[in-house]
């Protein structure tokens, strides 16, 4: 059984002005648990869509969503919001962490909501997720005492202590520097080795070569799928072309 | 400037629209708490002013008096030696004696066969008085020189007299039956009252009968007044000119003349209109500054709302000015709306109010006017306190950099090093949403005034409310026991009267003696009535300040409440001579110590023992010994009306009175004082409301980032809306914190302007009042919270995690 199935998935969207703008066109797709995916296109392609309905953020005008077998597409916003907070790790491109508030506050903000009732229980999850990332030492120190990698990292901490199956990474390298990124990716990286399933949307090439497979979106379809050399070669001859 | 530019022009109007539309809710509060501070300001200046004009309307068409002298038996040749005084405009002379109207039936059926005190003025017939005169309201004046009678307008309504209906005056001449020629008002009791520190309204207890000159004298026994009425002419000094008629009619006063001011219905006009100048003084500016402030925060939180279009607007050419002109155009925009709000609301809720006090009292010529200065000062008032809001809110514009403007920003704040005691022991769930409350401390704090100020004013309102009726549960359940109180014209041997305590409807009966007294102390003369109580009276309870009981003593002890006392300016322990025939200069003076002080929030004349007033007024006034003129008859359970019939069948038992008629006429005193409190209450109540909408929406907006990203983390709808619960009642608890002590001290503060020489409240606050103003304020907080949950609901997740605003 795969991760997550998505089948003949269309998202139409209603401007203000009536227009209807289909942004995305009936897709199909497939990732098995364990596997490293970067999504990719230019703006309007339909890969923040996509994103959105992995992440049981918006819900699909059309076709079916399985995650870890259990179809998503139809549930309410209570349920969705269980399902995120069970299944689901999110990464977002400005960290959003919550200022004023610690590392370890902020990492273990998921379990408190999940229902971990015992504080002990919480610190010490949290404390390891944050050990994982390599900031157990500063879980003390607010998001303004940190440098943007070490708050994404804290972010991703935060996306990890819930034992998601699954971690969606909008752009997390988008507000770093070049060696931020690096080290950023290198503990997704990390994270794959360790068998977690992490789904990220870059504009970059260079993040996109870091992962396993990547997925090409233009117009609301899917038109490239395979290999990140591969696709991106693809991209390249386009061009060029 | 730009501005000047048409097409701009309307571009920034187009913006200033869109913006209003996006924030309608804030705005709307800001609207709303300007028109509420606008319209409450309006609506009791108003009345004040009105109010004042009404009566001077009255007084000017009615000629009313400026000062009286109160002289003995003087003839109509005597009055030039008045009239020539040089600043005297009108003299009109009066005979007036006390009467009782006797009423009998048709009449109200509380008051069927009984006599009430009264007073019959005389009034030329063949001509209009030429001060003091009276607005004939149905009917017709006077036209014969004997039988005829103008009526006052409110006794008439209550005790149904008509047109052509007789009523029976007794005199000290004997009976008199007059013929109602017609119903008047009279510029003298515009408050129906009798004494200046009285202000219970008398119209069903005292009836005034105007009648010919001639009649009047019949019924006083000569042709002399005994009242001269002055009216001074305008410009003059009233004070000066009394001065002078006072030393030229000397020979002939029998007391000092009594002013305008000392007049007792205009003195009690008189505070009233301070007491509505007080409310429109304090409510609308407390107001008025909250509108401010939430004025001040909503377009703070715009601008930085609208950073990111600012920087966009200025890398374009956009002049840092005219930017600011956009948000300055907002708040006046906003500032102008809540001010014609305001005076549309205003200026018909003072007319309303004004009507309502006019026909309370009777006033025959209302004017309603709303004062153009009050209107001007109120309106600029509104629009400068808004377009300060919204300068100091967005000035900052001017000193934005557009590179500074576009770029993200991560919110410093002040976050501690190290784990403190609040991480360690504080529950998370509490740890956050105090933190949050840290996050923007204006706001925090516009919320915590906001609901400090409505907590106060329902505290206050309440207060006032627990402490009338305490003080009235107090006085007529645990002081005045009786269910009738008889009064008898003369003082008489209890032995000679019809043995009371005797019948079957009788449960118990206690004697009094009051008499008029003269109470001396260091120089200081009040006069005033004494009671002589029995010893151990059970009918009249008397007690102190700490509620225990207090018995009359037969030690030559007086016993008084504070109000009496501060009168006197006494103190317990202090010796004080009484004296009781006024009309005697050589009566002899007997010395009283004061005993401790009763608890006595309505005045009552000072109280001794029986026996010994008995012994006293033998010595000094022709009294029979062991003389008594009140009775206090308590009936057996559900035999009060049977008692009253008795009472009704003995001659001398007629004029009688019940504790429930006192509270009745109490309770009708603080009719207005009430309307005015619940008016207060109201606006109140909706002003917590609107504040809280305001602050709450916007901590909502503020952080639609951090809700968004709670969301993504599976933090369900419910939860988030416990969070901000949670963040509304640490508010709400340190606004109670703030608002319950500061109601208190409100409460006191009212009660002190309202205190009179009748009356002394102490403020009381119940616990249930305590802890329904907790539940309504609670639940007002709540309530708006409904709007930000409802925004949460809406929030768009995905754009909301990227929005900037932190």
């Amino acid at each position: 059984m795969s991760l997550v199935e998505l089948k003949n998935i269309r998202r139409v969207y209603r401007s203000a002005g009536g227009v209807e703008v289909q942004a995305v066109k009936g897709i199909d797709l497939v990732i098995e648990a364990g596997e490293f995916v970067a999504i990719m296109g230019p703006s309007g392609s339909g890969k923040s869509t996509t994103m959105n309905t992995l992440g049981c953020l918006d819900r699909p005008t059309s076709g079916s969503y399985l995650l870890d077998g259990q179809e998503v597409a139809r549930m309410n916003r209570d349920e969705w919001a269980r399902i995120r907070n069970q299944k689901l790790g999110f990464v977002f491109q400005g960290f959003n962490l919550l200022a004023r508030t610690t590392a370890l506050e902020n990492v273990e903000l998921p379990l408190l909501y999940q229902g971990v009732k015992s504080t002990k229980e919480r610190k010490e999850r949290a404390l390891e997720a944050l050990a994982s990332v390599g900031l157990a030492e500063r879980s003390h120190h607010v998001p303004s005492q940190m440098s943007g990698g070490e708050q994404q990292r804290v972010a991703i901490a935060r996306a990890l202590v819930t034992r998601p199956v699954l971690i969606l990474a909008d752009e997390p390298t988008g507000n770093l520097d070049t060696k931020t990124s690096d080290e950023v990716m290198e503990l997704f990286e990390s994270l794959h080795q360790q068998g977690q399933t992490i789904v990220l949307v870059t504009h970059e090439p260079d993040v996109a070569l870091k992962c396993r497979r990547v997925i090409l979106f233009r117009d609301g379809l899917i038109i490239g799928d395979g290999d990140p050399g591969e696709v991106l070669g693809t991209i390249a001859k386009g061009v060029i072309s | 400037m730009a501005l000047t530019n048409p097409r701009y022009l309307a571009l920034v109007l187009k913006k200033v629209l869109r913006d209003l539309r996006q924030g309608w809710l804030s705005f709307g509060a800001c609207v709303a708490m300007l028109a509420l501070s606008v319209s409450l300001f309006l609506a009791f200046n108003s009345a004040a002013y009105s109010l004042k004009r009404s009566t001077e309307s009255n007084y000017q068409k009615l000629h009313f008096l400026d000062f009286t002298l109160l002289v003995s038996n003087i003839s109509q040749s005597a009055l030039s030696r008045v009239s020539q005084i040089p600043g005297v405009a009108s003299v009109q002379g009066r005979a007036t004696s006390s009467i009782k109207v006797l009423l009998d039936p048709p009449s109200v059926p509380e008051f069927r066969s009984r006599s009430v005190d009264g007073l019959l003025i005389g009034l030329p017939f063949d001509r209009r008085p030429e001060v003091n005169d009276v607005y004939v309201e149905k009917g017709r004046y006077l036209s014969q020189a004997r039988g005829e009678a103008l009526l006052e307008a409110r006794f008439a309504k209550h005790h149904n007299f008509q047109l052509g209906d007789s009523i029976r005056v007794s005199t000290f001449n004997g009976e008199r039956r007059f013929s109602v020629v017609g119903l008047v008002s009279s510029p003298e009791y515009v408050w129906m009252a009798t004494n200046p520190f009285d202000p219970r309204p008398m119209d069903k207890r005292f009836g005034v009968v105007f009648v010919s000159d001639s009649d009047a004298f019949s019924a006083l026994g000569g042709s002399f007044y005994n009242e001269i009425h002055v009216r001074v002419a305008e410009g003059e000094d009233a004070e000066s000119v009394q001065t002078v008629a006072e030393e030229r009619m000397s020979p002939y006063l029998r007391r000092s003349s009594i002013s305008r001011e000392q007049q007792p219905s205009h003195a009690l006009v008189l505070r009233d209109e301070r007491a509505f100048q007080g409310l429109a003084a304090f409510f609308p500016v407390v107001f008025l500054t909250l509108s401010s402030v939430t004025l001040f925060s909503t377009l703070w939180q715009l601008v930085s709302r609208q950073r990111r279009q600012i920087g966009i607007l200025m890398s374009q050419g956009c002049s840092p000015f005219d930017l600011l002109s956009h948000y300055l155009i907002l708040g006046l925009i906003v500032g102008c709306v809540g001010t014609v709000l305001g005076v549309l609301i205003g200026v018909p809720l003072g007319h309303l109010a004004t009507k309502f006090y006019t026909r309370t009292l009777g006033l025959p010529f209302v004017e309603i006017i709303t004062p153009v200065t009050s209107l001007a000062l109120i309106v600029l008032l509104a629009l400068g306190l808004s377009f300060l809001a919204a300068w100091t809110a967005t000035n900052r514009v001017l000193k934005l950099d557009p590179i500074k403007a576009l770029r993200s920003e991560f919110k410093e704040g002040w976050a501690p090093r190290s784990e403190t005691l609040l991480d360690r022991f504080l529950p998370t769930r509490l740890k956050f949403g105090l933190r949050n409350l840290l996050r923007n401390p204006g706001r925090t704090i516009l919320s915590i005034l906001g609901i400090a100020v409505s907590v106060a004013q329902i505290v206050m309102t309440l207060a006032i409310f627990d402490s009338q009726n305490e003080t009235l549960g107090y006085y007529f359940s645990s002081v005045h026991r009786y269910d009738f109180e008889v009064q008898m014209d003369h003082v008489t041997g209890a032995t000679s009267l019809p043995h009371v305590a005797s019948w079957p409807e009788t449960e118990s009966v206690e004697y009094c003696l009051r008499r008029p007294a003269t109470l001396v102390f260091n120089g200081q003369e009040v006069r005033t009535n004494v009671w002589g109580l029995e010893p151990k009276n059970e009918l009249l309870r008397l007690y102190n300040k700490r509620g225990e009981r207090v018995y009359v003593s037969s030690e030559p002890f007086l016993f008084m409440g504070p109000v009496q006392m501060e009168r006197l300016g006494v103190q317990p322990g202090d010796a004080v001579t009484l004296s009781l025939n006024r009309n005697n200069a050589d009566a002899p003076v007997f010395r009283f110590s004061i005993a401790g002080a009763l608890h006595e929030p309505l005045a009552n004349p000072p109280k001794l023992d029986l026996a010994l007033l008995q012994q006293i007024s033998e010595k000094s006034e022709e009294v029979p010994p062991g003389g008594i003129n009140t009775l206090l008859v308590k009936a057996k359970p559900g035999m009060a009306e049977a008692l009253q019939a008795r009472l009704d069948a003995e001659e001398q038992f007629r004029r009688y009175s019940s504790p429930a008629e006192t509270r009745d006429e109490v309770e009708s005193l603080l009719r207005m004082l009430n309307a005015s409190k619940s008016l207060i209450l109201a606006f109140t109540t909706i002003f917590a409301l609107v504040v809280l909408l305001g602050t709450t929406t916007m901590n909502v907006l503020e952080r639609s980032r951090e809700f968004a990203t709670l969301s993504c983390l599976g933090v369900s709808d419910t939860k988030l809306a416990s969070l901000l619960l949670i963040e509304t009642v640490i508010l709400w608890f340190f606004g109670f914190l703030l608002g319950l002590p500061a109601g208190i001290a409100l409460g006191t503060e009212m009660m002190n302007s309202f205190q009179s020489q009748l009356l002394q409240l102490d403020l009381s606050l119940g616990l249930s009042n305590v802890f329904t103003t907790a539940v309504v304020s609670l639940l007002v907080c709540v309530a708006a919270l409904l709007n930000g949950l409802l925004k949460l609901r809406s929030l768009p997740l995905t754009a909301a995690t990227q929005d900037r605003f932190e």
